[in-house]
């Protein structure tokens, strides 16, 4: 199968072309199912998986060494986190349906918080207040995505959003805050 | 943009409104708790709303039970950040990896989907996995393109693979595949 340039769809992203996003995740989302799936099977079960070193093994297979900026690898871990999102989210809502026996589970936030299964409600949750805080502040999403999904440091999703490493502290200490409130940290809920 | 409410009966801010909370909030969480009420009756005036709205968020950034601590994935990573920045968050990694190849592809052969058995994986690109399969009823070998499961969700998604495959059984070439079916499946792996 022919694969779409990942180094081109990178940059055109980071240009802020959004098609390329849709484009990169589901090739990032192939590469670090593949890898993964090697590395598993060659290590015992015990054995934990190195994060960083599989992102950065499917970035060296995809993206075309002999182009790369010192931006790209950053840009990289940023869809490889967004990839993480989907997959735990639609791990969590399969896992949610096998139990109850049919489809799709659409739990509000307070059902979620009603119920509480803590493998699965809480990112499905935590995966709505997302959606909902994406519409009043994008840049906040990013930063929750890539450090919570992504694995990213304070320095390292500051290097992605093209911001200081302070702004990044800021934002991600506003983005916990907003999310707490929303998501009844405050044991009344 | 539209009101809306959140289960709580809280209003979901504009884009605007958002914009003045977090700058107050910003402006705030870097003062001494104790001066904090005064920064903030000085800074929104008579506007009760706003002043309201920060401080439900100042109040949950000293909460110590934060909610994403009750996550299983995130709690290392929010224990480990408590004491600063720099902390790693590979716990959610590793789950979202874990995840991922239990949810695998490899699940799909030996499948029986229709009239058709899967046997084997052929490829995967940015449109979805190929598998080699065996149409039991007419008995030929057919490849199954399937859309992972990930992004069998997203609607944009799933029009554009109809669309593909709507356009590629529009032609009729010896070099270009002849498009038989297109299924919604929709299975959950048992």
């Amino acid at each position: 199968m022919s694969s779409p340039d990942v180094t081109a769809l990178l940059g055109d992203w980071s240009r802020g072309n959004s098609t390329a996003l849709s484009q990169l995740l589901p090739l990032v989302y192939a590469e670090l199912r593949r890898v993964a799936a090697r590395q598993l099977r060659r290590e015992r079960a015990d054995h934990t998986l190195q994060p960083t070193a599989l992102v950065h093994e499917a970035y060296i297979r995809l993206v075309d060494q002999r182009q790369v900026d010192w931006q790209n690898r950053a840009h990289f871990f940023g869809v490889a986190a967004q990839v993480m999102r989907r997959i735990l989210v639609d791990h969590a809502r399969r896992h949610g349906a096998n139990k109850r026996g049919h489809g799709v589970p659409c739990v509000s936030i307070d059902e979620a918080k009603d119920v509480a299964a803590p493998n699965e409600i809480p990112i499905l949750a935590l995966d709505h207040a997302l959606d909902r805080l994406d519409k009043v502040d994008a840049e906040l999403t990013r930063i929750v995505e890539l450090r919570a999904f992504g694995g990213l440091t304070i320095e390292e999703a500051a290097h992605v959003l093209g911001v200081s490493p302070s702004t990044a502290k800021r934002d991600w200490r506003t983005a916990k805050a907003w999310l707490n409130r929303e998501l009844g940290a405050d044991g009344r809920s | 943009m539209a009101q809306s409410r959140t289960g709580r009966g809280r209003a979901i801010v504009t884009k605007e409104r958002w914009g003045r909370v977090k700058a107050l909030f910003q402006a705030a969480v870097d003062r001494p708790i104790e001066e904090r009420g005064a920064f903030l009756a000085a800074a929104t005036g008579d506007d009760s709303g706003l002043r309201r709205e920060v401080e439900s968020l100042l109040a949950a950034d000293t909460s110590d039970a934060t909610f994403l601590g009750r996550l299983p994935i995130a709690d290392q990573m929010i224990r480990a950040g408590q004491g600063g920045a720099g902390s790693s968050a590979a716990p959610a990694f590793e789950a979202a990896m874990k995840a991922m190849t239990e949810d695998a592809a490899p699940s799909m052969i030996g499948r029986q989907l229709g009239s058709c058995t899967v046997h084997s994986l052929l490829g995967a690109g940015g449109m979805g996995e190929v598998y080699r399969a065996r149409d039991t009823k007419l008995n030929r070998d057919v490849a199954l393109k399937i859309l992972p499961a990930a992004f069998a969700r997203d609607t944009d998604r799933l029009a554009r693979f109809t669309r593909e495959a709507r356009a590629v059984a529009a032609l009729n070439h010896p070099h270009i595949v002849t498009i038989f079916s297109i299924e919604d499946t929709r299975m959950f792996p048992s």
